[in-house]
């Protein structure tokens, strides 16, 4: 339906143009078959299996005081790209989109939880339909208008519209303890809805150039979220509700919802003020502030940032550039006041876990992302002939997390980061690049304690989980001391490039690259990660009438890592 | 809640991959009024990781009697092996003053050797023709 409204206010708008001035393009009619095998999940991710007519449309039409555009590209009622642009003198210049897009999305058959075990007890699926086919359809709705009056040429008002829709059907996972882990599967229709609106100002004034902007988006799923009637919490064996004060909720609750999405709202301001020439400077300053709402809980995400952006000639043959952006996060703090279910049965009957253990499940949610950054660069290049420049590059982060350590009592992160580029040109025909880089990273971003336990908790079996002395699983959780991580210490980085014009209808590139990094931070265990790759081309022109190219790549990845598990019974 | 609690067993494993990308296509132009183009790429990837070997001694498994703590077949579950074929050819021919005929096949195949969550081996075959105006 949105695409046969957006055809008729196009037609609506191009038919009296064209009969009434000049039109070009072209109009192609025709159809195609389409035929799929197996799966198509990745053979066909985006693409439409529909066979039928196509049509593509490209038409300009001029009049006195208005120029009109389309574009239009319909393969299937799930693929089409529409945009139709228009000026209106230089008064009003418009431009809208709307297209369409299939994406197919994976079926979890959940056979791989079962792994290498053929007698799986503890772990275990059930698909209720197991022979869907899950995907979303993405339409995407676009305009954006720029005013800019006669009387007042120095300021331009832009207006931004957007609408999103994902509609469609995917697969959605819960998983009930804790007699057994019971995966289950089942499709989950979505409606998601975003839509955006936004208003700027360009002012232009001498040399200086001042923009300032407010944007709000709207987010919401309009379906329904899936639920789940979760299974009593049993004994593996035994088969009895003995673990009744562990698990916060099961099918007494009756059907639970999960993968709830709630509705969310973000509104974004933006001020920026440039000038390309500030005492021999180019200079831009930028200040941005946002506020991202969940409607359902009222919790909420802030952002503010600044940049200053600045570069000159300190010589007619060398550059210097200086970068500097600072942002914070900051997020609602949440508290978990948890459900304390009594137990029903066994030697701890109308006892809490709380009472049985001292434990205490409630919790004060903060947020690891909340932050203070500050970044910059400095770079300094210098062209020493036509045939030869040089350029040193510095950057810094610093990373001050509000709630998160990276090593015992600090929450910063320091990055630093040395990068040197050389560029030559021998001859005409030959171009070579060499670029190399050194970063050092103090207190990379890591889990602390966060596996291995060596120091046995408990060497002499209970005679049950439920007897006197049994090791909890939260004392496990607390006895961790190692580290991990995925992010390095320090990395080296090489990419080297050439490129040779064999002669005016070859050219051949190579290039190259390389990234070593590892982290020795890390307390009890280790972590490294190395890639390199090489890619090769060539372009061929024989002749007006041929031309010709082939490309090779090859690249190869390994990342070393640690496993570490707790041996118990439990 | 365990029965029993022994500390932990660790290894550290190595994960590799490998990338291997080709792409040839051109365009020719046999008379004044037609055009061809042809185009062909392929992708391979595979991911592979060592076995974990945990040393847990003999007496530790002995008390582990309701756990087996085998991780030899393990790394297997992250092998990945994936090619994928994308191929095309574009006919364009000039059937009078204005007016083109067009013909077009694409071909993207996908075969999985290692099926992890699905088997995602698929093959997408389309065949397009049309007739284009140029105002």
């Amino acid at each position: 339906m949105k695409t046969y409204r957006f055809f008729a206010s196009c037609l609506a708008c191009l038919l009296p143009a064209a009969l009434a001035a000049q039109v070009t393009g072209s109009v192609q009619l025709g159809g195609h078959g389409s035929s799929e095998k197996d799966n198509p999940a990745r053979a066909a991710e985006y693409s439409s299996t529909a066979s039928g007519p196509d049509a593509v449309v490209s038409l300009r039409a001029y009049l006195e005081n208005l120029y009109l555009e389309l574009e239009s590209w319909a393969v299937a009622t799930d693929r089409q790209e529409h945009a139709l642009a228009f000026e209106l003198g230089r008064t009003v210049r418009s431009h809208t989109s709307f297209s369409k897009l299939p994406h197919r999305l994976v079926h979890d058959s959940l056979a791989n939880l079962a792994g290498a075990v053929s007698d799986v007890k503890t772990v275990y699926a059930t698909d209720t339909d197991p022979s869907a086919r899950y995907g979303i359809r993405y339409d995407q709705f676009a305009n954006r208008t720029d005013i800019q009056l006669p009387q007042a040429p120095w300021l331009v008002i832009r207006t931004e519209w957007r609408e999103q829709w994902r509609t469609g059907h995917m697969q959605s996972l819960s998983v009930s303890h804790c007699y057994s882990c019971h995966v289950v599967s089942q499709t989950k229709a979505t409606d998601q809805h975003t839509q955006d609106a936004a208003l700027s100002a360009r002012v232009n004034v001498a040399n200086w150039l001042f923009v300032a902007s407010a944007a709000s988006r709207d987010f919401r799923e309009r379906e329904a979220a899936p639920t789940r009637l979760y299974e009593r919490a049993q004994h593996p064996n035994l088969r009895t509700p003995l673990f009744d004060d562990r698990v916060i909720f099961d099918e007494r609750n009756g059907p639970l919802p999960y993968g709830v999405l709630p509705r969310q709202e973000k509104d974004t301001y933006r001020f920026s003020i440039t000038n390309p020439d500030l005492l021999g400077f180019s200079f831009a300053l930028a200040y941005a502030t946002s506020d991202l709402t969940n409607q359902h809980t009222g919790n909420k995400v802030s952002y503010d940032g600044v940049s200053l952006s600045m570069s000159r000639k300190l010589a007619p043959r060398t550059n210097l550039a200086f970068y500097a952006r600072a942002y914070s996060f900051d997020s609602s703090d949440y508290f978990f006041d948890s459900p304390e279910p009594v137990a029903v049965a066994g030697p701890y009957a109308g006892k809490t876990y709380r009472q049985r253990y001292g434990f205490d499940p409630d919790y004060l949610r903060r947020s690891a992302l909340d932050r203070d950054v500050v970044e910059g660069t400095l770079r300094l290049s210098h062209l020493f002939s036509s045939k030869a420049s040089l350029t040193a590059q510095y950057q810094a982060r610093q990373i001050d997390r509000a709630n998160y350590e990276v090593s015992p009592g600090e929450t910063t992160t320091l990055e630093q980061k040395l990068k040197v580029g050389l560029t030559l040109r021998p001859n005409a025909r030959l171009s070579l690049r060499a670029t190399a880089a050194y970063a050092d990273i103090s207190h990379p971003f890591m889990a602390l304690n966060a596996a291995c336990n060596p120091d046995p908790l408990q060497t002499n079996p209970a005679p049950s989980p439920l007897a006197p002395g049994s090791v909890q699983y939260y004392q496990i959780h607390d006895a961790r001391v190692a580290d991990l991580t995925a992010s390095p210490s320090a990395f080296k980085e090489l990419r080297l490039a050439a490129s040779f014009q064999a002669n005016p209808s070859t050219l051949a590139t190579l290039t190259y690259q390389w990234w070593d990094g590892d982290n020795q931070d890390l307390d009890l265990t280790n972590w490294s990660k190395n890639t390199q790759a090489v890619t090769a081309s060539l372009t061929w022109a024989p002749a007006e009438r041929w031309q010709l190219y082939a490309a090779a790549t090859y690249g190869e990845r390994e990342t070393e890592t640690f496993v570490c598990i707790p041996l118990m019974d439990g | 809640m365990t029965r029993g609690q022994f500390g932990s067993a660790s290894d550290s494993v190595t994960d590799r991959g490998h990338d291997r990308i080709f792409s040839l296509g051109g365009q020719w132009k046999p008379a004044s009024r037609v055009q061809l183009a042809a185009d062909v790429s392929y992708v391979r990837s595979d991911e592979s990781m060592d076995r974990i070997t945990f040393n847990v001694p003999a007496e530790v498994l002995a008390k582990l009697v309701d756990s087996i703590y085998d991780l030899t077949e393990a790394h297997t579950y992250s092998d990945l092996k994936l090619a994928r074929w994308e191929a095309g050819l574009e006919a364009t021919a000039q059937l009078g003053r204005g007016v083109h005929g067009v013909f077009s096949y694409r071909l993207s195949k996908v075969s999985d050797d290692k099926p992890y969550v699905a088997d995602l081996s698929g093959k997408l075959d389309v065949v397009q023709l049309g007739l284009r105006w140029t105002l």
